[in-house]
């Protein structure tokens, strides 16, 4: 069992949470509220997504003995994972797992949900402050900041991530 | 307390002698794997299921945990894949499948067909398998995967 089991599980613990949260709220807002203001809320359908698979990431690297950047990027801690993952402490079999995990389309969305994150730039679109576009002020809550296929989109595959690497820590208590 | 790992029946309805090489070759190996999976720290493990026993070269073991996490809303058993270590080596390269589930997840799975699923009954169904371990709630699961 790896050293720093209590941690890792407690960071998969809260990166289920917040995924629960985000489906939760995207769910409840899609059916309870009126259509002109179920939008206000997909920002922070974005944001418990990307948090989901921020704490997933910092759960396997923490999983394999490891300290991770300090970073709230997702995908910096999606490549630190995966350069290091010879000195992880999972079986071959595993890795095989995680590299599916990690396919082509699950990167493209750790990609662009931390691309989502506050920015220092004020012009990037993201989650939780307002941007400029041209000389205009835009909340991340405002209509049409996000699309109801991205937020699906991300919910699928930070659910994915999630579930699939809190199943792969919990599986090798049971390998022999 | 669930039925202990000594006192596994053999479905087939053979003697050890008809066994294949497979079970023979691991049933030991496999019995000390379940025992030590019952004292997995957070999860309860109900069924412990041997099947495809007449296969040459790879084990396949399905286990019902309680606490194992929900899987990632694909239709699909969640499957490892182990090759074999010093402590626990493989003959002729086989392999080790070892599914996991939570009972929930598995009323759903066997219920719904999800994928790895079909192959489970069916080895079941022809009587294809040896219970290592199940307790009351993993006697009423096997009840519905039969």
């Amino acid at each position: 069992m790896s050293k720093r089991w209590d941690e890792a599980s407690a960071y998969m613990r809260q990166a289920r949470a917040n995924h629960a949260l985000g489906d939760y709220l995207f769910q409840y807002f899609c059916e309870k509220i009126i259509d002109e203001r179920r939008e206000e809320f997909w920002c922070h359908v974005v944001a418990q997504c990307q948090q989901s698979v921020e704490k997933a990431m910092k759960a396997l690297i923490c999983f394999g003995n490891l300290d991770f950047p300090k970073t709230h990027r997702a995908d910096q801690l999606l490549f630190f994972l995966l350069k290091r993952s010879s000195i992880l402490h999972f079986k071959d079999e595993n890795l095989k797992k995680l590299s599916m995990l990690f396919g082509a389309s699950e990167k493209q969305i750790v990609i662009q949900l931390s691309e989502l994150a506050p920015p220092k730039d004020t012009t990037k679109r993201n989650t939780e402050y307002p941007f400029l576009v041209g000389k205009a002020w835009i909340a991340p809550a405002a209509p049409n900041v996000f699309t109801l296929t991205e937020i699906q989109l991300f919910l699928k595959h930070s659910r994915r991530i999630v579930y699939t690497a809190n199943q792969i820590v919990s599986a090798t208590l049971f390998l022999p | 307390m669930g039925t202990p790992v000594t006192a596994f029946e053999y479905n087939r309805g053979s003697t050890s002698r008809s066994l294949p090489t497979v079970a023979e070759v691991y049933r030991e190996r496999m019995k000390a794997l379940v025992a030590s999976h019952r004292k997995v720290k957070g999860q309860v493990l109900h069924l412990s299921l041997w099947y495809n026993i007449d296969d040459r070269k790879n084990l396949y073991l399905l286990e019902i945990v309680s606490g194992f996490p929900d899987g990632n809303g694909d239709p699909e058993l969640f499957t490892v894949e182990f090759a074999g270590s010093d402590k626990f080596p493989m003959i002729r390269q086989g392999k080790l499948f070892l599914t996991l589930v939570n009972p929930e997840e598995a009323i759903t799975a066997f219920k719904d067909s999800w994928r790895g699923t079909p192959e489970i009954r069916s080895s079941v169904k022809r009587g294809n398998f040896i219970v290592l371990f199940q307790d009351k709630r993993g006697k009423q699961l096997l009840k519905q995967i039969r």
